[in-house]
């Protein structure tokens, strides 16, 4: 091996493809310091200060857009396109969930500073695992992701199901770790000791059973992640017990991540499988649409809804990945865009109703319209938008969905989707009718309404006017479809040869 | 100036309503309503002034925007009107106005209700004047969301259910339509939606592909018109709305089910509709004689409309299946003439349920008694009924006389059953009227409150369009004549190519 000199060496790491994730870790770090300097006095400067990173890690985005080199680390992280946007979808998602936790954290009354730096943490790692393409990158990515989202679905430590929520979350994901490691560890052996993705491919691309076995175990530690059926069961627990914001969080930014890396994996590691993988994930999808979508109705808690609601919204976004078009690519891209605003959106309204009453239980919303018709707007728009109605932009993440279903003739994936998403609509529009049609309810009567004036506007009410705006206006605007759809096509490792032969063979 | 016309028709109504959403909360439901009347006004007058620019000598569609809009899903925002969907727009704008004057008084939630009325007018003016099959859909969809608060908040008692089951009724006809538009889009591989566009392919469409768009389309529209096996929703539905819904539910939002049929499923996939018009023909007549006998078993008034109403709707389609010009100028004229009759059933069951608090026949009686009961509801009831069972002299009988004609040498049992069926709505609606309107009036019934001047008007208006359109049919016929005869001759071109394959 040649010796390089240190100049050489560090123009090989290609070190600026990584800004974004540098401006993260620097503001964790003041965060740090700033709340062990000042304590307490400066306790609610800290949010902002997270904004004010997560905004400029977001800007820090944009150049990276069009280098050209998009290896960096020694090929351990690429900063291509695809990788690109998935970290900016986890930026926004935390970027709201900072939004949404700030009045959450003061009013459990729990320490806000350690809860600011741990979500930023999440955000690092999921981040890191939407650009790395080599094993152990993926690894450390993945569990600086996981082990900061245990932490924080077990923040609110008073409370008993916080707690319960985290050591299962932390049980089943250390579990899930561990098969996902394995099926690497095959990998590595099976490649004859690669660790990159693209270097395995062609050394796995004869064995028969072995990778075969290793693709089912990755796959099963990724779908860990997306909480896609049958490796779902943590979610309801999680979600019911967790703090709200974090909730979010899990539902939006951690799922973005899972889905950056299974096209990433899928695609570099498994292009010479892709009839199996495709055939997994649609299989895969369509349980999670058809168990998500009705156990959904039979929830009587908001979040535990939302919770069923988000495994079958990731089931529809698996559509994308089981065709593996680039169309389903970039439609995936575009749905997880909106469902970050709309869910978030969706969130944000709980954590409002829910810091104002106390409660989660759907029959609590009963005549909120009465009481705070702007927020049982918002709600009811991110509902809407979450069951596909146009002219909201869920209508067109799906609409984007289904249309490269049908283009690359998975006619059962779509009919699948289009079917559940009828019984979808029967529990977003209950939770709609008891908040517009029922009168009051006792919890609602209590209500004291928001103050939505200017000057009265907090981070949740900022939140949600932001959410609720994109759910809006996302998908009148043709030019994000553009985008993401160029984003695919600048992004190499899903417009090389392999993926021609895997449009042919989509299910 | 080169005015947009259609898309200030569509979007007045919806700019309407969120400029009425945004109005101070302080104002009494006096200014909503006389907002809401006066925006449907607004949009009433651009129709009126579209269909007198209209040329009526020219089948293409006239009024033409088009503009890219979702370029890469081929999604265009492209609208027009024709001889066939200007009828159906000016419907729309009327009844509009008039059920505006129906809910004159309604004084729940007033701003919320006039907004969903008319962004309900905007989605269903907006699917009848598209030309993109998306655009289509997504009008389409875009009008369920008001229509279901309209039922779930103003409706009667089980008005909860009855909102929810049109809901899922409606979205799960939606799979099937979306189905079959993109499908179209992908097989026809022309890269639009655009409906003049993938009627015309440069390689037709293999003949069990267009059987299989025409099955999913006609059970897509199937569930919105409704044909029999999928019609449960609508009573329901129209029992429990307001009246002043019920009136465009009946008059304008089941005219979409056959305009769809007709817009996208015949004009598009002609070949199988000829090979499936025998279907069709079976269809509607199951829906007229199946839906008669069921309003013979009815004791609600209202629900014994929804399924004449339901049954009214198979002249329709057996005009549609013709395929001929006569049949397919019935089906059109059907399509107006049952939207001003139903609309007028409605409106005058509401008028009784307002005053006699119910609508059970077997409470009801003597309501023709000058001192307690309400005699000018009764008689235009009886004008109503009369027209409804296709009375000469009434646009009914026009309607339906022309869709038997076209009907009669193709499907000849089909049409007997279907003439059979405006027996037996002579037969329900002499039971409704010898039972509700003759006789004495029962005693538990009293002395009914007459209802004010002003409510007959709407009921007026129509009565007079049900007239007009009986006595001078040319009115209606002159504008969908030249659209019909060109669909009329594009399938007759078909039958030919077919024929000539055959025989070859």
């Amino acid at each position: 091996m040649e010796v390089l000199s240190t100049a050489d060496l560090i123009e090989s790491l290609n070190l600026g493809l990584l800004a974004p994730e540098y401006i993260v870790t620097g503001t964790l770090i003041i965060l740090l310091l700033v709340d062990l300097i000042w304590g307490r006095p400066v306790a609610n400067k800290l949010p902002w200060i997270g904004l004010l990173g997560l905004g400029l890690a977001s800007l820090a985005l944009i150049p990276i857009w069009s280098v050209s080199n998009t290896d960096s680390f020694l090929g351990a992280f690429t900063g291509d396109p695809l990788g690109l946007l998935f970290r900016g979808i986890i930026l926004i998602s935390a970027a709201v969930t900072i939004l949404m936790s700030e009045r959450y954290i003061y009013q459990s009354g729990t320490a806000p500073a350690e809860f600011f730096v741990i979500l930023l943490t999440a955000t690092l790692g999921g981040m890191l695992l939407s650009g790395s393409s080599e094993m152990v990158m993926i690894f450390v990515a993945l569990e600086t992701l996981s082990i900061a989202s245990y932490l924080l679905s077990g923040y609110t430590k008073l409370d008993v199901r916080s707690n319960e929520a985290a050591l299962k979350y932390l049980l089943l994901g250390a579990a899930s770790s561990a098969i996902f490691l394995y099926g690497m560890s095959l990998l590595y052996g099976l490649s004859g000791g690669e660790t990159k993705l693209t270097e395995i491919a062609p050394k796995i691309a004869t064995m028969g059973f072995p990778s075969i076995l290793a693709l089912v175990l990755v796959i099963a530690g990724i779908s860990f992640k997306l909480a896609a059926v049958p490796f779902h069961q943590w979610t309801p627990d999680v979600y019911q017990g967790a703090p709200t914001p974090v909730v979010g969080f899990l539902s939006v930014g951690s799922k973005a991540a899972g889905f950056a890396l299974a096209i990433r994996f899928m695609t570099s590691a498994f292009p010479d499988f892709a009839t199996q993988w495709h055939t997994i994930f649609a299989v895969l999808g369509i349980l999670s649409m058809i168990l998500g979508n009705v156990v959904a109705i039979a929830q009587t808690s908001m979040k535990r809804m939302l919770a069923y609601s988000s495994i079958a919204q990731a089931g529809y976004v698996m559509i994308g990945l089981a065709i593996g078009t680039p169309d389903g690519y970039a439609s995936m891209i575009y749905y997880m865009l909106i469902y970050l605003f709309m869910n978030m959106g969706a969130f944000l309204g709980v954590v409002l109703f829910g810091l104002k009453t106390g409660t989660d239980e759907i029959s609590a919303y009963a005549g909120l319209y009465q009481k705070d018709p702007f927020l049982t707007l918002c709600l009811s728009l991110c509902l809407f938008s979450l069951a596909g109605f146009p002219p909201l932009a869920g209508f067109f993440g799906k609409l984007y969905l289904f249309w490269a279903g049908i283009q690359a003739g998975a006619y059962t994936l779509v009919f699948v989707g289009l079917v559940t998403s009828v019984a979808s609509i029967y529990y977003y529009v209950r939770v709609v009718k008891l908040m517009v049609v029922k009168e009051p309810s006792e919890v609602v009567q209590k209500y004291t309404p928001t103050d939505w004036t200017l000057p009265g506007m907090r981070s949740l009410q900022i939140g949600l006017v932001f959410t609720l705006v994109n759910t809006v206006a996302l998908g009148l605007a043709s030019p994000i479809l553009n985008f993401t759809k160029d984003s695919i096509q600048n992004t190499p490792i899903l417009t090389t040869a392999p993926l021609a032969k895997a449009e042919k063979n989509a299910p | 100036m080169n005015i947009p016309w259609i898309t200030a028709l569509v979007f007045l109504p919806a700019f309407g309503a969120i400029g009425l959403a945004l109005l101070p909360k302080g104002e009494d439901y006096k200014f909503a309503r006389l907002w809401s009347l006066i925006v449907s006004l607004g949009t009433l007058f651009i129709s009126l002034g579209i269909a007198f620019q209209f040329n009526l000598s020219d089948p293409a569609p006239q009024f033409r925007e088009s503009r890219p809009w979702i370029q890469q899903l081929g999604l265009n925002y492209s609208v027009s009107v024709d001889g066939i969907s200007l009828p159906l727009v000016l419907l729309t704008t009327l009844l509009v106005v008039l059920s505006i004057i129906t809910s004159w008084e309604q004084q729940k939630r007033p701003r919320m209700y006039y907004s969903m009325v008319l962004l309900l007018t905007c989605g269903v003016l907006g699917a009848f004047v598209s030309e993109d099959l998306l655009l289509f859909f997504l009008f389409y969809e875009l009008e369920l969301i008001p229509l279901y608060f309209l039922i779930a908040i103003w409706g009667g008692v089980r008005r909860e259910y009855a909102g929810t089951k049109f809901l899922l009724y409606t979205v799960l006809s939606s799979v099937f339509l979306l189905v079959a538009f993109l499908s179209a889009y992908f097989v026809s591989g022309l890269n639009t939606f655009d409906i003049h566009a993938l009627a015309n392919p440069a390689t037709p469409y293999p003949i069990a592909f267009q059987i299989f768009m025409l099955v999913l389309i006609t059970l897509g529209f199937g569930i919105k018109i409704p044909l029999v096996p999928l019609h449960t929703w609508l009573p329901d539905a129209h029992v429990e709305a307001p009246t002043a819904v019920s009136v465009l539910l009946a008059g304008v939002l089941l005219k979409l089910g056959t305009y769809g049929i007709l817009r996208f499923g015949v004009s598009i996939f002609p070949q199988a509709a000829l090979d499936l018009s025998w279907l069709l023909a079976a269809l509607a007549a199951i829906n007229v004689v199946y839906a008669s006998l069921a309003a013979l078993a009815q004791t609600d008034m209202k629900k014994m409309i929804a399924y004449s109403s339901i049954a009214h709707m198979g002249y329709v389609i057996l005009g549609v299946a013709t395929l001929g010009e006569t049949g397919l100028q019935g089906a059109v004229f059907q399509m107006i003439s049952h939207g001003v009759i139903s609309a007028l059933l409605f409106m005058l069951v509401g008028l009784v349920y307002e005053q006699a608090k119910t609508r059970d026949l077997d409470k009801l009686g003597g309501l023709f008694d000058r001192q307690k009961g309400l005699p000018l509801v009764g008689a235009f009831m009886v004008a109503a009924a009369m027209a409804n069972a296709g009375l000469p002299g009434m646009s009914g009988f026009v309607a339906e006389f022309l869709v038997f004609k076209g009907g009669y040498t193709q499907f000849p049992i089909a049409t007997a059953l279907c003439i059979f069926g405006t027996v037996l709505t002579a037969v329900y609606l002499l039971v409704l009227l010898q039972k509700a309107f003759f006789g004495s009036s029962p005693k538990a019934l009293g002395i009914l409150p007459k209802p004010n001047v002003f409510a007959y008007f709407p009921a007026t208006v129509l009565a007079f369009c049900m007239v007009g359109l009986g006595l001078f049919p040319n009115l209606m016929t002159d504008i969908s004549a030249a659209s019909v005869t060109a669909l009329a001759k594009q399938m007759q071109t078909q039958q030919t190519v077919a024929q000539t394959i055959q025989t070859r």
